[in-house]
């Protein structure tokens, strides 16, 4: 063990910012993300010994050379071989560290060398009657040095553009980026080129004044997302320390359109999505919010996901139902439009959330065979509710349901189940069922007259459709025309799948059945006994013609249902026509 | 022509609802009635095929397989027009619900393992993903031996679109943490970690396994690797109930590591167990049973599908442990039966022993 010395690891500087500038940054300006933190910070430090103290940053442009200066607490000969020469040190002093500054992880002058040769920082400390020169470079060398005494206390970080990145320092492109990142911090920021000054910042962002109006807050929403919204509402949260705004979008949203919301930590702009920060009800709104308590992840462009972070979202919640609740007494006409235009959302969230489900219920509109009706209708009208979540089964029912004056709601998207469910328990009043097809059959009225005639026709058809994986009944229902009709849900027509399939040669014929999750259910062919051709086809005896008779029907009600025809079936039609023409020739024919 | 408009149309609706899978669905079921109504074979495939891709981000398996059969069927019929070669891939997923369904016996899952070796031989194609799903089965049944057999002809096959470098590394991490030989398995973990090897899910299923075999023998790692797992949690672009087996992992290793976050992961797959194939319904009902047997009542939000909701959101644990014991211990019998062993049953039996449950 004496003979093991300890070495240090060598860090190859270009190879660790070419590292930087492709993984961990998401983009070659957030050297002015870094700039504008480090400045505030040294601002809040200064503020944090003079409360009355103004910070600001002014931004020089000469030619390819950008100049971020400070009036914050500056940097003494030993705070900077201390802070800015070891990589990964934070400057960040003391207790305030966690609290009030914005930067965590001192790599991020690093960003810096993405876009300039060398960083040069000069600064006079608050403490100290000196000032400093450190230059930093890309090959990991550093010089400092002494200069004369700057005018001011503070910090100014010189950067001379690599020629790839010169567009980057051009006065227009630093003020939309110093907007992007920094259009939320507390302090002055000026542009100063050939001796004149504009004052871009003024600290005080309108989604932060909580004396700003409403009308304020929708020009400055349509100013950032260049969209005209609906309406504004503010978000606060304790944990996590949120503030924030939220807009409703005035149009309907794709669910799987990008959510762009613009996220601040400590008022320095983070990340434009927070997927597990933002409830689902977000898709319809964009947010603009800064949080002085959440922690960010290493690369500082999203946050980690804790306890502190699942609380805030559901305080969060809170102010979204608060603001839903206030806007049913205020401005009811909002709240409608709100509702007619984001439903699909306001329902996943109903489905979720039962005192949202309370709250709205009433106005949540619902596809019926009646048309669109809002559930406050659907309950005033119908004390029988039938829903059905199978697209299919809801096509067919739909037809039948009609005319027996039935109101069927189509719960075909997820939560509708998860919303009807949750009806269900909190309206025992009313009766919600699940309708299939085949409930539909128990509705019609039952055969009459000769009961006998009429189960031995039941025999005789189930023999010739139990081919085509089917069985009959005879019942009595409107209009009389119709011969009959085939109703299947959809178990009963993957039931007629795996028949079919269950013949073929590979070897999944044999486990099909056992992927079902239901019992086999066989569809059903109707026949309508007020119907002539019905009544004739019982008499018939001969079992050619009945026969032909039946698979003809059979066919038929499969096209009136829009039903798929397989081959067989087809086959099985064409035969039977053939049948008929010999027979109605065979009248014709001359006798020998 | 017509109908194929109709179609589109219901492609364009499934990409507006891309989110909602249970109404996506629904949609393409009725893609696959037009096309069939029509007789039109390529879109018949072409829909059913969908549907396969659909169902394959869920946890259920209760059509992929029809279809699968349906486009076989097609393929043997007119070979000159569809290409089994086409849809191999699909056949290792059919072959992984077919031994994850425990009513199907084992002559029938190794019937459609014969039959997938011998399309990818007469195909010329590399059957690098058979040797994954088949090492994947015999770990199911306990043999982690058999299981580094398979891995290691899986590795001599060639690459191929799904089977990618970081897929290799997860079937060894899999089978070295099965193993209990955590060391091997970190070594490897490095190496996925140094080339920042990445892939749907992965590594945080690799994560989940890892800190799910360290936690149940209390090796100290295990917290490292949880932390992982919740980091690379946050990476991931999509998250789907098809991940119940690794979010149980990560649930049960939160549960042993006592980690703030378990119970919003449970809220979050609670109703993943709806429709699920057998396996995963076993691996959750198993873990969430030894989760819930701390007994107590808890405030949750589930979803109303649930077979134990409560309108008021809170949950007697007791009765929750019961729930999922009974549906495991059901589960674990009924593989065995089929398995011809008692390996699950004794592996839930292990469990409950941990947990300081009475027998």
């Amino acid at each position: 063990m004496e003979n093991q010395k300890q070495f240090q690891f060598q860090v190859n500087m270009k190879g660790m910012i070419e590292l930087l500038s492709e993984h961990i940054y998401s983009s070659p300006t957030v050297f002015v993300r870094e700039l504008l933190q480090n400045g505030m910070d040294a601002v809040t430090v200064r503020k944090g010994i003079d409360e009355s103290f103004k910070g600001k940053i002014d931004i020089t442009f000469e030619g390819d050379r950008l100049i971020f200066q400070d009036n914050g607490v500056g940097l003494t000969q030993d705070d900077v071989h201390q802070f800015l020469s070891v990589i990964g040190q934070s400057s960040k002093r003391g207790e305030l560290a966690d609290k009030d500054l914005i930067g965590k992880f001192g790599i991020g002058l690093l960003s810096c060398l993405v876009v300039s040769e060398a960083i040069v920082v000069e600064s006079r400390s608050l403490y100290k009657e000196e000032s400093v020169r450190w230059t930093g470079k890309a090959d990991g060398t550093y010089e400092v040095e002494m200069i004369p005494l700057l005018d001011q206390v503070g910090t100014k970080v010189i950067l001379d553009a690599k020629k790839a990145w010169r567009s980057l320092f051009k006065r227009e492109e630093v003020k939309q980026n110093v907007l992007f990142y920094g259009s939320a911090l507390p302090i002055e920021v000026n542009l100063i080129e050939n001796g004149e000054v504009e004052q871009f910042l003024d600290g005080n962002p309108v989604w932060l004044d909580n004396d700003s109006s409403k009308e304020q807050l929708l020009q400055y929403g349509k100013e950032v997302f260049k969209t005209r919204f609906l309406d504004v509402f503010r978000l606060y949260s304790e944990a996590g320390e949120i503030q924030g705004v939220a807009y409703i979008i005035p149009n309907k949203v794709n669910t799987t359109a990008t959510k762009e919301h613009k996220i601040f930590l400590k008022k320095m702009y983070l990340c434009d999505q927070a997927t597990n920060l933002l409830p689902e009800w977000t898709s319809f709104v964009r947010c603009i919010i800064n949080s002085n308590g959440l922690q960010p992840t290493a690369s500082r462009e999203s946050l980690m996901n804790n306890s502190t972070l699942q609380e805030a979202k559901k305080e969060l919640s809170d102010c979204f139902k608060e603001y839903l609740k206030t806007l049913s007494i205020t401005n009811p006409e909002v709240l409608e439009k709100i509702i007619s235009i984001h439903h699909m959302f306001i329902k996943a969230l109903a489905a979720s959330d039962n005192e949202i489900m309370t709250m709205f219920e009433d106005y949540l509109p619902f596809e019926t065979n009646q048309g669109l009706m809002s559930f406050g209708e659907i309950k005033e009208t119908y004390k029988n509710i039938y829903y059905t979540p199978s697209l299919d089964d809801y096509r067919q029912i739909r037809r039948i349901a009609g005319s027996q004056n039935k109101l069927v709601i189509n719960a075909a998207y997820s939560y509708e189940t998860d919303l009807i469910e949750k009806i269900k328990r909190s309206h025992t009043e009313l009766t919600l069922e699940r309708i299939a097809p085949n409930d539909i059959l128990e509705e019609f009225e039952d055969a009459i007259d000769d009961t006998k005639r009429i189960e031995e026709f039941i025999e005789k058809a189930n023999k010739i459709l139990k081919r085509h994986f089917c069985k009959a009944e005879v019942k009595r229902f409107e209009p009389k025309d119709t011969t009959a009709i085939y109703i299947a849900n959809e178990d009963a027509l993957t039931s007629k799948n795996i028949q079919s399939l269950s013949q073929t040669a590979n070897p999944f014929a044999s486990t099909l059945q056992h992927f079902k999750k239901k019992e086999e259910v066989m569809p059903t062919l109707c026949f309508n006994q007020q119907s002539e051709l019905v009544e004739k086809v019982m008499l018939i005896d001969d079992e050619e013609l009945f026969e032909a008779l039946i698979n003809v029907v059979y066919v038929q009600a499969l096209m009136l249902g829009g039903y798929t025809i397989n081959k067989k079936e087809m086959d099985t039609f064409n035969d039977a026509l053939y049948q008929f023409m010999i027979l109605g020739m065979s009248n014709f024919l001359p006798k020998f | 022509m017509m109908y194929r408009l109709e179609i589109q149309k219901l492609l364009l609706e499934i990409d507006d609802n891309i989110e909602d899978a249970e109404l996506c669905m629904r949609l393409i079921r009725q893609g696959i009635q037009i096309a069939d109504k029509h007789n039109d074979l390529e879109w018949g495939v072409e829909m059913r095929y969908s549907l396969i891709h659909e169902e394959r981000a869920t946890s259920s398996c209760s059509e992929s397989v029809m279809a699968f059969a349906w486009i076989l069927n097609v393929c043997d019929q007119y070979p000159d027009q569809f290409h089994e070669a086409d849809f191999l891939l699909e056949y290792e997923w059919m072959l992984c619900s077919a031994y994850s369904n425990a009513s199907l016996s084992t002559e029938q899952i190794q019937a459609v393992a014969d039959d997938l070796y011998l399309r990818l031989d007469r195909n010329q194609i590399t059957k690098r993903g058979y040797y994954f799903t088949m090492a994947e089965y015999v770990q199911n049944l306990g043999d982690y031996r058999k299981g580094e057999e398979y891995i290691k002809l899986a590795m001599q096959e060639p690459f191929d679109e799904e089977n990618v470098e970081i897929m290799e590394y997860d079937y060894r991490i899999e089978n070295l943490v099965l193993m209990e030989r955590f060391d091997e398995a970190i070594m490897l973990m490095e190496q996925v970690e140094l080339k920042k090897l990445t892939n749907f899910a992965l590594p945080f299923e690799t994560y989940c396994a890892m800190a799910y075999c360290m936690a149940k023998t209390k090796d100290k790692r295990a917290q490292i690797y949880l932390d992982k797992a919740k980091a690379s949690f946050e990476t991931l672009r999509e998250v789907n109930s098809s991940m119940l087996y690794s979010m149980t992992r990560l649930l049960y290793a939160m549960y042993l590591l006592e980690d703030e976050m378990m119970w919003d992961i449970f809220e979050r797959i609670a109703d993943w167990e709806i429709g699920a194939e057998d396996d995963l319904h076993f691996m959750l009902t198993r873990h969430a049973a030894m989760i819930c047997s701390q007994g107590g009542t808890k405030e949750l939000k589930l979803s109303p599908r649930v077979s134990y909701y409560e309108a008021n959101g809170m949950y007697d644990l007791n009765k929750l442990y019961h729930y999922f014991d009974e549906v495991a211990t059901q589960l674990g019998l009924r593989f065995d039966k089929r398995n011809g062993s008692d390996f699950c049953s004794n592996e839930y039996r292990e469990l409950k022993v941990m947990n300081g449950l009475k027998l």
